[in-house]
């Protein structure tokens, strides 16, 4: 016999089934929302930024899944926007030689990489491939220069927020380009 | 002995079999397209024409949003403003097109078109002496009736265009409120390799197409008032009904002018009998497009997707065959998107490394 609550779960079945299609064609898993909301939340391009407005993000993003040793953009080609680790690995590396490369990072679930890409279309200055079965989201410029155009305060919040990012680390390498003009000078005087 | 089958035996390892059925299902999908397309041949050009209104009036929904309207308000706004206007111009304009249209009809109706054909004949006799020759009145007869006819279906044409008018509003709604994730459903079936490639390609056709077609609309706008103000002004009949169409058939390249100054002259040879009308008519036209081509198109259509004139042709040719006049409508455009896609994949090709 079934109990109460299979009762209610099994029907009326019609309604079931119509609801789960509703549910996997027509709407996104609230639970994969809520993931997603929680992984842009941490992300400093987004910070200071509401849940609508998060969600306006997340109309644009692209979700993509690689599997392990899957290239994700190569170096030289052409930029098209930037990625967020929603889960497994990233490694950025860079060509050295003909048949060698340095790995530059490595990247898990929360970090973004690409992000230069949403202001022009140079060339990527290294690849990235997947460590491991990935799963990443992808904001591109052209949505990104749409979402400017018909949201202009939210696309002004986000590009603060990668002015901001961008000149942290022109003062980091500014700090660390002193540092080094500092050891090279001290070097000078030794020898 | 072994027989020559097993030594011929490839080692099918699964990438290669999964590669097999990827090439064979898209084989034969474009084998169901071949077969499945021609019959929804309608629903096609409507998705078509949708699409390319889609486009033009994107903007002005983005431009809705952008003062902080909600999407769908947006849309339901944008297009009960067109309806609005659709309203006012039947409201406005009916009258006069309704007027000419009676008369053409009242026209057609006293006479047939074979007693259409025969005035005619006699005119043209009388103002050019050499057509009097029975061989040619005969052969002349034969394509003025063919004509006729073919003016007469366009009307009915026209008309079931008209019934798909709340059709193509519907599909309109959609195409502009959900838009944005359809596309994204679409890019999501690419591959991971030729993703971003398609993604900025199809960004990229998008907004050269918009613009392409933008500008043809307000070329069409601008030339069909000019035609109108034209004819008005030469007194010329149903010179409401000739003006506008010649604004719409401007966007047929090279066709167009002539399609849409042809009749004006006829009208203009039938009520005068003298070639004095016609060839103002015939100025008038010529200087429009000279007006249009050196002063309008330059600085409105887009130049990116300018295609060579015999390509023009031959596309405007297959489109008629294809859609009659809705497909020479179409032809141009089409052949843009196709033009302007094969440009950016041969871009995202060699940028992409695609075959590296």
């Amino acid at each position: 016999m079934l109990s109460k609550n299979e009762t209610n779960n099994n029907s009326p079945l019609k309604f079931r089934i119509g609801d789960a299609l509703w549910r996997n064609v027509f709407r996104k898993d609230s639970s994969q929302k809520e993931s997603i909301f929680s992984i842009l939340k941490k992300v400093p391009l987004f910070k200071g930024m509401s849940k609508p407005e998060i969600n306006e993000f997340d109309k644009i993003i692209h979700r993509r899944k690689y599997k392990e040793n899957e290239t994700i953009f190569y170096e030289g080609e052409p930029g098209v926007g930037m990625y967020i680790v929603q889960e497994g690995a990233i490694a950025i590396y860079k060509n050295t030689g003909e048949l060698e490369k340095e790995e530059l990072a490595k990247l898990s679930a929360g970090e973004f990489f690409g992000e230069l890409a949403l202001l022009d279309e140079s060339p990527r200055s290294a690849s990235a491939i997947a460590l491991e079965d990935t799963r990443i989201l992808g904001l591109f410029r052209p949505d990104l220069l749409d979402l400017i155009d018909r949201k202009p305060r939210l696309g002004n919040k986000f590009l603060f927020q990668l002015a901001m990012l961008i000149g942290e680390r022109l003062k980091h390498t500014n700090e660390e380009l002193q540092t080094l003009w500092s050891k090279f000078e001290d070097s000078k005087v030794i020898t | 002995m072994t027989s020559p089958i097993t030594s011929l035996t490839v080692n099918y390892t699964p990438k290669a079999v999964k590669k097999i059925a990827i090439w064979a299902g898209a084989l034969l999908l474009f084998v169901a397209l071949l077969i499945i397309l021609p019959p929804l041949k309608s629903v096609m050009s409507s998705l078509v024409i949708a699409l390319f209104v889609t486009m033009l009036l994107n903007p002005v929904v983005d431009f809705f949003e952008n003062r902080g309207i909600d999407r769908l308000l947006a849309v339901v706004l944008v297009l009960m403003v067109i309806v609005f206007l659709m309203v006012l111009g039947v409201k406005f304009f009916a009258p006069v097109v309704s007027h000419e249209i009676e008369q053409m009809s009242a026209g057609l109706q006293n006479q047939s078109p074979e007693e259409m054909t025969l005035k005619f004949q006699e005119r043209l006799g009388k103002a050019v002496p050499l057509l009097r020759n029975p061989l040619i009145q005969a052969k002349t007869k034969e394509q003025l009736d063919a004509l006729l006819q073919k003016s007469l279906s366009l009307i009915v044409q026209l008309f079931s265009a008209v019934m798909d008018m709340v059709m193509l509003g519907f599909i309109t709604f959609f195409f502009l409120k959900d838009g944005r994730r359809m596309k994204k459903a679409v890019v999501r079936w690419v591959p991971n390799r030729y993703f971003e490639m398609a993604l900025i390609i199809l960004h990229k056709t998008e907004r050269q197409l918009g613009k392409y077609l933008r500008g043809q609309l307000l070329v069409a706008i601008i030339v069909g008032a000019m035609s109108v103000a034209a004819l008005y002004l030469l007194h010329i009949r149903y010179y409401f009904f000739i003006g506008t169409m010649a604004g719409l058939a401007n966007m047929i390249p090279y066709f167009g002018p002539v399609v849409g100054a042809v009749p004006a002259m006829i009208i203009a040879l039938m009520d005068y009998g003298s070639f004095g009308p016609v060839t103002a008519v015939a100025v008038a036209f010529a200087s429009i497009q000279l007006f249009e081509n050196i002063f309008i198109s330059p600085f409105i259509v887009s130049r990116s997707v300018e295609l060579h004139p015999l390509t023009v042709i031959i596309v405007i040719l297959i489109g008629g065959q294809l859609l009659d006049i809705f497909g020479m409508l179409l032809a141009v455009p089409v052949a843009s998107i196709l033009k302007v896609s094969v440009k950016e994949l041969y871009w995202g090709f060699k940028n992409y490394r695609i075959f590296a």
